[in-house]
């Protein structure tokens, strides 16, 4: 497993070329590691679906496996990162309806799986503007083996923000997520996800922020084009 | 919501700003699901543009909902920065 991290590490610092035979082994070993985590992920699915539902919330849920491509973007972008470490290769994700939903899904399944990460960007949203609920449980996989499911929570104008600004990430080949790209694109879309945090909260959006939104989306046109 | 989980996989060009093949449906066969998904990744290893996305839900309707961004060319923030 180490060895395929490394042997992808090579590829993107250009030391050896996509057509290496190294590459096409480390690749398949990434696939075949991620494949063992599909029927824990089905598995976290169902137990996302059932704290949902005991706690009365209509909501949609999905779940995927990580592309190769982020996984080995996330290996580039985090050195000390290795696969085994790597949390998300398995997630699923409830677009609720209200923060206080999230709250008591989050408490929930706390409560009903063993809990091996958790980080609140509601609280403390990252520098980008996404904001989520990121609980990390444990599921078995068909060799009883323990592997980490990341179970997302995340009210509609988070979900909107993070899919838009994936969208946008595709189409200009950066990870604006984790604050790669153009900084006015960056800046726009943290002071737009601060004006959505407001509404989320039923807030009146200050006319400060207005004005900070108003004027940053002019320098990011360029950029985003007519669609956001 | 029904119990089963369904498997569907998207393929979607950046750069013509649409799927670039019709969603491959998989229903509950999961292990298929994740086969097709791992050759469909080496076919198009080249395409820097072409994102390939594994999904699991309850319908291609919610797909269609919680990753509309594949569907409807996905303008999800402008309703908010017209809104500001």
């Amino acid at each position: 497993m180490k060895k395929a991290g490394s042997t992808l590490r090579r590829l993107l610092r250009g030391e050896i070329k996509i057509e290496d035979p190294r590459v096409d082994h480390a690749l398949s070993v990434i696939q075949e590691y991620r494949a063992a985590h599909q029927y824990p992920l089905v598995k976290a699915n169902m137990g996302l679906r059932s704290a949902v539902r005991a706690e009365h919330c209509q909501v949609e849920v999905t779940q995927r496996l990580k592309r190769l491509r982020t996984i080995v973007d996330k290996l580039r972008r985090e050195p000390t990162m290795s696969l085994t470490t790597m949390q998300d290769v398995g997630g699923c994700r409830a677009v609720l309806n209200s923060i206080d939903e999230i709250r008591r899904v989050e408490r929930r399944l706390k409560k009903n799986r063993p809990v091996l990460g958790y980080y609140d960007y509601v609280t403390t949203p990252r520098a980008s503007g996404y904001r989520s609920v990121h609980i990390i449980v444990g599921y078995h996989d068909r060799e009883d083996e323990l592997r980490a499911v990341e179970v997302q929570l995340r009210t509609r104008p988070m979900h909107d923000w993070a899919i838009g600004v994936e969208s946008l990430s595709g189409r200009l080949q950066v990870d604006l997520k984790s604050g790669e790209g153009p900084r006015e694109v960056l800046d726009l879309l943290a002071a737009l996800s601060e004006a959505m945090a407001l509404q989320d909260l039923g807030q009146e959006v200050p006319e400060a922020l207005r004005d900070r939104v108003r004027l940053l989306r002019p320098a990011a046109l360029p950029y985003i084009g007519d669609q956001l | 919501m029904s119990q089963a989980i369904k498997h569907f996989l998207i393929v979607f060009d950046h750069e013509a700003g649409h799927l670039a093949e019709p969603v491959i449906q998989f229903g509950e066969d999961s292990q298929a699901a994740v086969a097709a998904y791992s050759a469909k990744e080496k076919e198009l290893k080249d395409r820097r543009l072409v994102e390939i996305v594994l999904v699991g839900s309850d319908s291609l309707q919610t797909v269609k909902l919680t990753h509309a961004n594949y569907f409807d060319g996905s303008v999800a923030l402008n309703k908010y920065l017209v809104g500001i």
